[in-house]
């Protein structure tokens, strides 16, 4: 069978050292990209697009669980978390079904992890690898602030509120305006709103946030994905009829040959 | 005992030795004249006034004769025995013979019989038999009372040594719990478990002298935390030479990104510290500056003596301060336990503070007695 594309990505060299010579003996993986924070890992999973990510927490900079939140949903590979030691983490893998492992790492337990993603590949047609991702994250920060989810707030905004969305977060009503929002995607039960650089993680389903936002400023691009086309600076054509949309705030975002009709009508 | 039912009455009786007395003495006496008067006076067939007037008083006369006796067996109580029984038998003797005397003298006179002086001896006989039986009784009561006093004295002893245990064993675990924080604090369980799997990725590539190394390493600063309790002090060398232990095995992990830079003149070198003191500083500076930078930084550890005291710089590269936090109190858990050891150490003689460097960074200081 075909080899798992895999990136690995710990800050420490030597984690990263016993990491690869970990997986090398292991005939499932083939090692696509080595990175060493959060944001290179964010570009090797855009750029590479691989099946399968041994994702450190604590990095510097961006970490693990950041990681998670701004990578797109409907590229998002099978993540593999590592940890030292957090338990309020490894409950809340246990409870979304996340997989991780443990350092000091133990082959045995990576050659599980694989085992474990090759069958999910074959059995998982669904392929929503985010969902339970965010379910964990967003517990773990609920636990770590006692707060309860971040809920988008519902009311009969005055005309001065229109197109402005109010995110509670971590306590704080937070007012992010339509304008400001680069990209949307879904993930199970969440929704993670990408705005200036930050992602914001609320319990709403894409249907929702769909019909408050305006069709002719944001448009579905994937299954689980909303683009603001005012934020689109390039597109780049990929094969088998997909292509790549580059956003002024340096990500990219992958649009699928389903919905490349509706970002065409755009760029003509 | 009135335990279980309080009254004022019963509890003053209970505690009061004098009323105690009084109240038996009237109590004993007066029985004893109804004793009499139920079978001499009824038997002799002396219905008179005159002889019940008579019985009544000789237990009155009992009453003060008799009284006496407390204070001189009071007195003697703490004495040898035999001085105790030879002041009992002349108690008994000296008091049957006046209470006799007297017996004799008012019942002649009050009821004008004639010639009762001849039967001394039968009289004497009774009052000696009387006061044999008073002193028993007496001692009787008073040791009686010295047993519960001592019982209950066991017992207040017993309740005391009782509390002072669990005081003790309150202490302990206080002084138990800190040690253990304190240990917790060093035994990191990131440092620990990412400084292991370090390990474990130099045995896997096959760097066994760099494995070696660092397993050494760890041993020295792990051995160093638990030999070393926090109430001592030591020469900064060693506490420089612990904490450099720890800052290679981080270079090891954190590779170019840690940069170190020493500065501790030989002269400083012997001056005493408390132990550990350095330790969570650096540790803070790890976390805070190094940890979460992409590019990773420096720490900086610089000593200089300076009259009579000794200076030490902790300074690294990170965000600093977001606000100016020069006061300890307003700063997290591990700054507040080295400002409390320090003030167990020094008193107020000393300085713990903290500075954002010009370039950004994090600057704490210390300055200590250097006690040459």
């Amino acid at each position: 069978m075909q080899k798992l594309r895999t990136v690995i990505v710990d800050d420490e060299p030597l984690a990263l050292d016993l990491l690869r010579a970990v997986l090398i003996e292991i005939s499932d993986i083939e090692i696509v990209g080595e990175c060493a924070n959060g944001k290179e890992a964010v570009e090797a999973a855009m750029r590479l697009q691989p099946e399968l990510l041994f994702l450190d927490i604590q990095m510097p900079g961006m970490n693990g669980f950041d990681v998670i939140r701004s990578l797109q949903t409907d590229i998002m590979p099978m993540v593999v978390f590592i940890t030292a030691f957090d338990q309020y983490a490894v409950d809340a893998f246990d409870l979304h079904a996340v997989d991780y492992v443990l350092k000091p790492i133990d082959s045995e337990r990576i050659a599980r992890s694989v085992d474990r993603a090759v069958d999910r590949l074959k059995n998982d047609i669904d392929r929503s690898f985010k969902s339970p991702l965010i379910g964990a994250i967003e517990e773990i920060s609920e636990r770590a602030s006692k707060e309860e989810p971040a809920t988008e707030v519902e009311s009969n905004l005055p005309d001065g509120m229109k197109r402005k969305l109010l995110v509670r977060d971590s306590g704080v009503v937070k007012v992010i305006p339509f304008d400001d929002i680069d990209w949307v995607d879904a993930a199970g039960d969440y929704m993670c709103v990408h705005a200036v650089g930050e992602t914001h993680v609320i319990r709403s389903t894409l249907r929702d946030l769909m019909s408050k936002l305006d069709d002719n400023q944001f448009v579905r691009i994937h299954r689980s994905t909303i683009v603001n086309v005012e934020r689109v600076v390039s597109v780049t054509p990929l094969q088998k009829g997909g292509s790549l949309l580059h956003l002024t705030q340096g990500e990219s975002l992958k649009v699928s040959r389903n919905y490349r009709d509706s970002i065409r009508k755009f760029f003509n | 005992m009135s335990d279980s039912i309080y009254h004022p009455f019963l509890d003053a009786l209970y505690r009061n030795t004098t009323v105690q007395f009084w109240l038996l003495q009237i109590v004993g006496w007066f029985g004893l004249s109804l004793i009499s008067f139920l079978s001499l006076t009824l038997w002799y067939d002396h219905q008179g006034a005159e002889y019940v007037a008579h019985n009544i008083l000789q237990s009155a006369l009992g009453v003060l004769v008799s009284w006496p006796l407390r204070s001189l067996f009071h007195f003697f109580w703490n004495d040898k025995l035999i001085f105790r029984i030879s002041s009992a038998l002349a108690g008994i003797i000296g008091c049957s013979l006046i209470w006799t005397i007297l017996r004799i003298s008012t019942y002649m006179s009050m009821t004008g019989e004639q010639g009762v002086w001849s039967d001394f001896g039968g009289w004497l006989f009774g009052s000696i038999l009387i006061f044999v039986c008073w002193v028993a009784f007496y001692h009787l009561v008073k040791y009686y009372q010295l047993l519960q006093s001592k019982h209950q004295a066991l017992l207040v002893l017993v309740a005391d040594s009782q509390r002072e245990q669990l005081k003790l064993l309150q202490a302990e675990t206080i002084a138990h719990e800190a040690q253990l924080k304190m240990l917790r604090y060093q035994l990191n369980p990131h440092f620990l478990f990412n400084t292991l799997n370090a390990i474990s990725a130099l045995v896997k590539v096959k760097e066994s002298s760099k494995a070696h190394q660092m397993i050494v390493r760890l041993s020295k600063f792990l051995r160093y935390s638990l030999d070393n309790d926090p109430i001592h002090k030591v020469s900064l060398r060693q506490e420089i030479d612990a904490v450099t232990q720890y800052l290679n095995i981080e270079r090891t992990r954190f590779g170019k990104r840690l940069r170190l830079h020493f500065d501790v003149p030989v002269q400083c070198e012997s001056i005493d510290v408390p132990s550990l003191i350095l330790q969570p500083l650096v540790e803070n500076a790890i976390k805070y500056a190094i940890a979460p930078a992409v590019e990773g930084g420096q720490v900086s550890i610089l000593a200089k003596l300076e009259g009579n005291y000794l200076f030490l710089d902790i300074t690294d590269t990170g965000p600093g301060l977001s606000v100016p936090k020069t006061t300890i109190s307003s700063a997290g858990i591990g700054l507040k336990n080295t400002d409390q050891r320090l003030r167990e150490f020094y008193n107020d003689d000393y300085e713990f503070r903290l500075d954002n460097t010009q370039e950004g960074g994090l600057c704490v200081r210390l300055k200590v007695p250097s006690g040459i």
